[in-house]
C-alpha cells in the first residue's frame, strides 16, 4: 500500500469522482463524513450529473438535505426533478429487513437504467455501510467486487464510505483491497491510499499504451509509406498504359502533325516565291505568310496537346469542362478513325455543369474507351463502322459520358472480366486500359460500366459528379 | 473548251494546303483549280489541255485511291502525284502500281512538288499529243474500203503483189491500186512507214 498526498481541503473529494472511479473512504466523525459528501453531491450536480445519495446511520435524510442545501442553494428543485435523490440505506441495502447482495445489484442496476436516459452528464453514487454486520462482510466484499467488473466503461463514479470506527485490521485491507483507491481524513486533511495493485495497474497501462501509440506511429508511417508507393507506382503505371495507348495512336499523330506541317512548308514556300517576282507581290505574300502562322499554330497546338498526355505528373483536381476533354481527345484521334474507316458522331450536352478532376487522367480515360470503340470495330465489314460518343446531365449531381460503338460487342464470358488487370482481348494489349479508366472514375467519385447495344457493338458510360456551385 | 495551258488539280480536304498549294502555282503562273472532296472534283466541268491531279490519299467519303479507280474506269487519263500524311508503304505500292507518277509524303518542299507537276503536265501532254494522233490515223484508217484493209493487213505482213492476188482472187493490177490507195489514205510515204503506223494502231485498235 502506498500512500499519496493530493490538494488538502474536501474539495478535493468531488474531482475524485472520475468516470469509473470505484474508491471508499473511512471516516471517524459525522462531519467528516458530511464534508466529504457535500463536495462529492454538490460536484456533481454543477457537473449536471444525476447523484444517488444513500444515507445510513449517523445520519438521516433530514440532516443530509440541510448540508446539502447549504452548499446547494437550489437544491429544492433540484430535488423536486430528481436530478440528486436521498434515499435510505434500508431501502437499497436491506429490502426485506436483511441484505441480499444479488437484490442489492439487481437494485442498482434497475436504478441506473432507470436514469441513464435522461440525458445526465453521468451518474454518481454514494453509500454508506454503518448498518453492515460482520456476517455480511463477505458477501458485501463480493458485491463490491462485482462492481469493479461492471463499472469500467460506464459514465459512473462511486464513492463507497465506512465507519474507521466500525472496521478492524481485516476490514480495512478488505476494503482497500475491493476498491481502485481510498480516502482517509488523517492529521486534519485528507489522504489518498492507492492500492499496490491499482498502481501496478495503472503502470502497466501507461507502458501498454505507450507501446501501443508507438506501434501505431510506426504502422501509420509503413501505411504512409506503402500507399506512397502505391500512389506513386499507379501514377508511373497510368502513364504507361497512356504512353501505350499513344504508342498505337503514332501512326496517326504523325498525320495529325504532318498535316499543319504540309500546311505551313507549303505556305511559306509560296510566300518565298511571291516575293522574289518581279515585281513582288506583296498581297499574296502577305495572305500565305498569315497561312503559314495558321498551320504552325495547329501543329503547336497538337504538340501541346500529346506532350500534356506523355508529362509525368502528380495529378491535381480543377475544374474541368468534360467536352472540352472530349474534343481534345477527338481531335488526337480523328485521323486515326479516318484510317479505320470509323465515323465518328459526337452529341455533347450543352451548359454541363464541371467536373471537378485532372484533366490527364480523365482525357486518359476518354482516350482509352475511343481507341477500344475503334478497336472493336476493325473486323467489321458487314455494317458501317460508329462510334458515338454523348455527355449530357445524368441527374442534377451527375453527368453521364457514354461511348457507343457498332464492333464485335462484349463476349457474355468475358464481360466480368474485362476491368481486371492484365486481362486483354487485343493481341498487343496489355490489359491495363479498362481497370486504370475504372480506378479512374472512380477515384473521381464516379462509376464506369459496359452496356450492349443492339443491334452490334457496346456502350460503355461512365458517371462524374458536377461541381454544382459553379454554374450559379 | 481547249487551249494548251496546262491545269493543275488540287484535292485535299485541308483548306490550308489547299491555299499553300494553290498560292505557291500561283506565283510560278501555273493554273490551278482545287476542292476539298474527290466527289467535288468528279462534278466540277473539266478544261481540255494538259493537266495533273494532286491528291491526298486520305479522303473523307471517297478515298484518293479509290478515286484513281474511278478516274481509270471511266477511262479519264490524268496523272496523279499523291501527297499523304502516312509513311504508309503497302498504300503507296497500291498507289504507284495503279500508276500513279509520284508519291510525296507530307509535309514535301514546294519546289518538289513544283518539280513532280512539271514532269506530270510534261508526259501528260505527251500522252494527249500520242492520244491525237492515234485519233488521227484511226480516222485514216476509217476511210479505208474492206477490200483495202484486206489489202493492207497483207502488204504489212510482207506478201508479194502476187500473192495477195492469189490470196484474194483478184488480178495483181487491181492489188497495185488498192495498195496505192490504202498508202495515199494512210498518209504512208513508204511500205516501212505503213509497217509502223500500222503497229501503233493494232495496239490501241481491237482486231478486225
Amino acid at each position: 500500500m502506498e500512500t499519496e498526498m493530493r490538494k488538502p481541503g474536501t474539495d478535493v473529494i468531488g474531482d475524485m469522482a472520475t468516470w469509473g472511479a470505484h474508491f471508499c473512504l473511512f471516516y471517524e466523525t459525522k462531519q467528516d463524513l458530511l464534508d466529504a459528501l457535500i463536495s462529492y453531491c454538490k460536484s456533481g450536480l454543477e457537473n449536471e450529473e444525476y447523484c444517488l445519495w444513500i444515507v445510513a446511520e449517523p445520519v438521516t435524510i433530514e440532516e443530509a438535505k440541510e448540508a446539502l442545501k447549504d452548499a446547494v442553494p437550489d437544491l429544492e428543485r433540484y430535488l423536486a426533478d430528481c436530478r440528486v435523490e436521498i434515499v435510505p440505506a434500508s431501502d437499497i441495502f436491506l429490502q426485506g429487513g436483511k441484505f441480499d447482495g444479488k437484490r442489492v445489484a439487481d437494485t442498482m442496476t434497475a436504478k441506473l437504467a432507470s436514469v441513464s436516459g435522461k440525458g445526465y452528464a453521468g451518474v454518481r453514487v454514494t453509500g454508506d455501510t454503518s448498518w453492515l454486520t460482520k456476517r455480511d462482510w463477505s458477501h458485501f466484499c463480493e458485491l463490491e467486487e462485482g462492481i469493479n467488473e461492471m463499472i469500467g466503461n460506464q459514465r459512473l463514479a462511486l464513492l463507497c464510505t465506512y465507519p474507521l470506527a466500525g472496521c478492524g485490521a481485516f476490514e480495512i485491507l478488505d476494503t482497500v483491497r475491493t476498491h481502485q483507491f481510498v480516502l482517509a481524513r488523517r492529521h486534519g486533511s485528507w489522504v489518498v491510499l492507492e492500492s499496490a495493485a491499482l498502481k501496478r495497474a495503472k503502470a502497466e497501462i501507461k507502458l501498454l499504451n505507450e507501446e501501443l501509440e508507438r506501434r501505431v506511429v510506426e504502422r501509420t508511417s509503413e501505411l504512409m509509406k506503402a500507399s506512397e508507393a502505391l500512389r506513386e507506382a499507379q501514377a508511373e503505371l497510368a502513364r504507361v498504359t497512356r504512353l501505350t495507348a499513344m504508342g498505337e495512336l503514332t501512326a496517326s499523330i504523325g498525320h495529325e502533325l504532318n498535316q499543319p506541317l504540309a500546311g505551313a512548308v507549303a505556305n511559306s514556300d509560296a510566300c518565298l516565291a511571291w516575293l522574289s517576282s518581279q515585281p513582288p507581290n506583296l498581297d499574296e505574300a502577305r495572305a500565305a505568310a498569315e497561312r503559314t502562322v495558321e498551320a504552325t499554330t495547329r501543329a503547336t497546338d497538337i504538340v501541346r496537346r500529346i506532350r500534356v498526355l506523355f508529362k509525368k505528373a502528380a495529378p491535381e483536381k480543377m475544374r474541368v469542362n468534360i467536352n472540352e476533354v472530349i474534343e481534345e481527345t477527338l481531335a488526337l484521334i480523328r485521323s486515326e478513325a479516318l484510317r479505320k474507316n470509323v465515323s465518328l458522331q459526337t452529341e455533347l450536352g450543352s451548359q454541363l455543369p464541371p467536373v471537378l478532376g485532372d484533366r490527364v487522367q480523365l482525357q486518359q480515360v476518354m482516350l482509352n474507351l475511343i481507341i477500344n470503340g475503334i478497336e472493336a470495330m476493325s473486323r467489321v465489314d458487314d455494317w458501317p463502322r460508329q462510334l458515338r460518343i454523348r455527355s449530357a446531365r445524368h441527374d442534377p449531381n451527375q453527368l453521364l459520358v457514354s461511348i457507343g460503338d457498332s464492333g464485335v460487342g462484349i463476349d457474355a464470358q468475358v464481360i466480368d472480366r474485362i476491368f481486371e488487370p492484365f486481362y486483354t482481348t487485343k493481341p498487343q494489349g496489355i490489359g491495363m486500359g479498362l481497370a486504370i479508366s475504372r480506378s479512374i472514375i472512380e477515384a473521381h467519385g464516379g462509376r464506369l460500366w459496359p452496356e450492349a447495344n443492339t443491334p452490334n457493338g457496346a456502350t460503355f458510360q461512365c458517371t462524374l459528379p458536377a461541381e454544382i456551385e459553379s454554374v450559379q | 473548251m481547249s487551249d494548251d495551258s496546262p491545269t493543275v488539280f488540287v484535292i485535299d480536304d485541308d483548306p490550308l494546303i489547299r491555299d499553300g498549294v494553290r498560292s505557291l502555282f500561283g506565283s510560278v503562273g501555273v493554273r490551278v483549280l482545287t476542292f476539298g472532296s474527290a466527289r467535288d472534283f468528279l462534278r466540277s466541268t473539266r478544261p481540255d489541255a494538259p493537266a495533273c491531279l494532286v491528291l491526298d490519299v486520305r479522303l473523307p467519303d471517297l478515298s484518293g485511291l479509290d478515286l484513281q479507280r474511278e478516274l481509270r474506269e471511266s477511262g479519264i487519263h490524268i496523272p496523279i502525284i499523291f501527297i499523304t500524311g502516312y509513311g504508309d508503304i503497302p498504300m503507296s505500292v497500291e498507289a504507284m502500281k495503279a500508276g500513279a507518277v509520284e508519291f510525296l509524303t507530307k509535309p514535301f518542299r514546294g519546289q518538289d512538288l513544283l518539280d513532280a507537276v512539271q514532269g506530270a503536265i510534261a508526259r501528260d501532254r505527251d500522252a494527249r499529243h500520242e492520244r491525237a494522233e492515234i485519233a488521227e490515223l484511226r480516222q485514216c484508217f476509217d476511210t479505208l474500203s474492206r477490200r483495202e484493209r484486206e489489202v493492207l493487213d497483207r502488204v504489212v505482213t510482207g506478201l508479194l503483189n502476187k500473192q495477195i492476188a492469189g490470196e484474194l482472187g483478184i488480178s495483181e493490177l487491181t492489188v497495185k491500186t488498192h495498195r496505192a490507195h490504202v498508202m495515199e489514205k494512210m498518209r504512208a510515204e513508204s511500205l516501212a512507214d505503213l509497217v509502223r503506223i500500222t503497229g501503233r494502231l493494232r495496239s490501241v485498235l481491237p482486231r478486225g
